[in-house]
């Protein structure tokens, strides 16, 4: 069994004059515990408002989930207190200074004041930490949710966007600490829309648009469920070779001189073979991957023209 | 609940609204001391007589008979000679007269109207500014069970109104002692006032810390301050003043007509429908209403 469980998740807001809005829509989705899982999706596809629903914030309208292996709607104090999480920006008192949130937090949940100050110096908070959150950047203030999450050292991290409004030297220390806490054995469960962050970070993903899990796996197999990238051949006779790899059961498209092998099976020794056994010598086999940005874009555009 | 209270408590105590207010009443406690204090009459009330007295005579043509007829202070003092002439020093019991329907005299009783203004508007404050702020979230995923956050955010409000009431009533009393010590009368103040005095503070206190939670519990509806604010003064004057005016009979139901019932600081000529211990009850009855439509519907709302 997975760390989240979801089944059938729906969520249905209903307007003042009885106009319904649904941000999930029948969402399933099964996170392995252990690793970064990232959770994409364009706006307004349902992250925050799954999120939220694993988080108690919101009731859904129909659909069960479970976190930790507890019903996260009727166990939601034990979920809570297993769970680190930051949804959209941190928000926490403004007059108060870093550490004194976070003190002030640490009480509810009887953490010490020596994991806060750890919490603080990880996310390089130290020097500023007296100052006011009213006087905090977006960065620093993210830093503080992270930070937030670290001193309760939970089981699994929920992160919303952890690293919107970070510098690139931020976003590299996030992408870090992400890691390196996925690979401690812990499960890190992070939503955003910096897709080559995701991809350098994450062991697996799920892509959510219109509140349903269009794609979800290891970010290999994700990729090649949006292609998984193609072979560009170029041969003498272009118009022969396709003919002929496609006799052979290749997906095959031409894009001018060169001839593009797509699909699964491409393989460019196979590829090459077919085309030797037909007298032809390729001069090029060139392997083209595919990014997790086109493979996103392909499923929700997919979806959405759909 | 200990540690979620504490967490509220030192939230609210810590709020620039709370202390912009607590200094203004302080600058105002220190300027009603001392001005008190510097314009108080000291003559007593034989002699403040006498005075006046000598004062008319600057207007008779033969000064020198008039002021011999005049009476001694002694003479005023012993009784013998009738001159009508209030006390004009500062009385100690001024502050809280001990008898009903005193309303009108009593100084901290009408400070005590500004305080139950005072305790709505910070109320629904102190629970509207953490919607403005979005904390409200960040609290519940710390601690989800809402019933128990709602409680503590409610009973915080009552605490912090009901300390910065009696607070702010003993500091305006101390600015007064010593007008009254050195300059006025502390006849009248004993051990029975004082108890009276106590626990008319208290009790009055009590109902400043369940306007408080009405404020509070109005900013947890309205999900903000101006809102809540808006709508209670709507109600308390609009809604109530409206209705009244349509049916008299409805006016024993209405909440200020009891609210003065309840604190017993009570206008002469005011109509008294029901007993203190009647309308205390049937305020309770009108709180504990809204502090559960509040829970429940802080329980049942979605977040964000």
């Amino acid at each position: 069994m997975g760390v989240i469980e979801v089944e059938g998740l729906r969520k249905r807001y209903v307007g003042w004059r009885g106009k319904q809005t649904t941000a999930l829509d029948g969402l399933d989705l099964s996170v392995p515990e252990g690793g970064v899982y990232g959770f994409l999706g364009p706006n307004g596809s349902g992250k925050t408002t799954t999120i939220r629903c694993l988080l108690g914030l919101i009731r859904p309208s129909a659909g069960s989930s479970r976190v930790l292996g507890v019903d996260s709607r009727r166990s939601l104090g034990e979920v809570v207190s297993r769970v680190g999480s930051i949804v959209e920006t941190p928000r926490f008192f403004p007059n108060f200074s870093g550490e004194r949130n976070l003190t002030l937090f640490a009480g509810l949940d009887g953490i010490e004041p020596t994991r806060v100050r750890a919490a603080l110096e990880t996310t390089g908070l130290t020097e500023r930490a007296r100052d006011s959150f009213r006087s905090y950047s977006l960065g620093m203030k993210q830093r503080l949710g992270m930070a937030a999450v670290l001193m309760k050292d939970p089981e699994l991290l929920i992160l919303d966007e952890p690293a919107n409004g970070l510098d690139p030297a931020g976003i590299v220390e996030v992408r870090e600490l992400v890691r390196r806490l996925g690979a401690e054995g812990r499960t890190v469960f992070v939503s955003s829309h910096l897709l080559a962050e995701v991809q350098q970070m994450c062991d697996r993903v799920a892509i959510l648009n219109r509140g349903r899990c269009v794609a979800a796996g290891p970010v290999d197999d994700v990729l090649t469920q949006g292609g998984g990238g193609r072979l560009v051949v170029r041969v003498e006779e272009p118009r022969r070779a396709e003919d002929v790899l496609t006799r052979a059961g290749f997906e095959v498209t031409r894009d001018g001189d060169a001839v593009l092998v797509t699909g699964t099976g491409r393989d460019g020794a196979q590829v090459s073979r077919c085309l030797a056994g037909a007298g032809m010598y390729p001069w090029e086999i060139t392997a083209q991957t595919v990014d997790l940005e086109t493979v996103f874009l392909e499923l929700t555009g997919r979806e959405t023209s759909g | 609940m200990s540690a979620l209270l504490a967490v509220e408590l030192r939230r609210a105590f810590s709020r620039r609204f709370v202390h912009v207010l607590a200094a203004m009443a302080l600058a105002i406690i220190v300027v009603a001391g001392f001005g008190v204090f510097l314009s108080a009459e000291t003559e007593a009330p034989a002699a403040k007589a006498r005075s006046e007295l000598l004062e008319t005579c600057q207007y008779e043509s033969d000064v020198a008979r008039c002021q011999a007829e005049v009476p001694t202070v002694s003479e005023i003092e012993s009784g013998d000679i009738f001159v009508v002439s209030d006390d004009p020093r500062f009385e100690l019991t001024e502050l809280w007269p001990d008898e009903p329907g005193s309303f009108d005299i009593g100084i901290l009783p009408t400070t005590t109207l500004l305080g139950f203004f005072l305790a709505i508007v910070v109320g629904a404050s102190l629970i509207g500014a953490e919607y403005r702020a979005g904390t409200i979230e960040t609290l519940l995923v710390w601690e989800p069970r809402r019933l128990r956050v709602v409680a503590a955010k409610l009973l915080s409000t009552a605490v912090v109104a009901l300390l910065l009431y009696l607070t702010f009533q003993t500091l305006l009393a101390l600015a007064l002692l010593p007008t009254a010590v050195f300059r006025g009368v502390t006849e009248g103040a004993d051990a029975a006032w004082l108890g009276h005095l106590v626990v008319s503070l208290l009790r009055i206190g009590a109902i400043v810390a369940a306007l408080a939670v009405v404020g509070g519990s109005f900013a947890v509806i309205t999900r903000n301050t101006g809102g809540a604010i808006a709508l209670v003064f709507a109600y308390l004057i609009g809604v109530e003043v409206m209705v009244q005016s349509l049916s008299d009979g409805l006016n024993r139901w209405f909440v200020v007509p009891n609210l003065v019932l309840a604190t017993g600081l009570i206008p002469v000529d005011f109509e008294l429908t029901r007993s203190a211990a009647a309308a205390t009850v049937l305020l309770l009855g009108y709180l504990a209403t809204l502090v559960a439509v509040t829970a429940g519907l802080f329980r049942t709302r979605d977040l964000g």
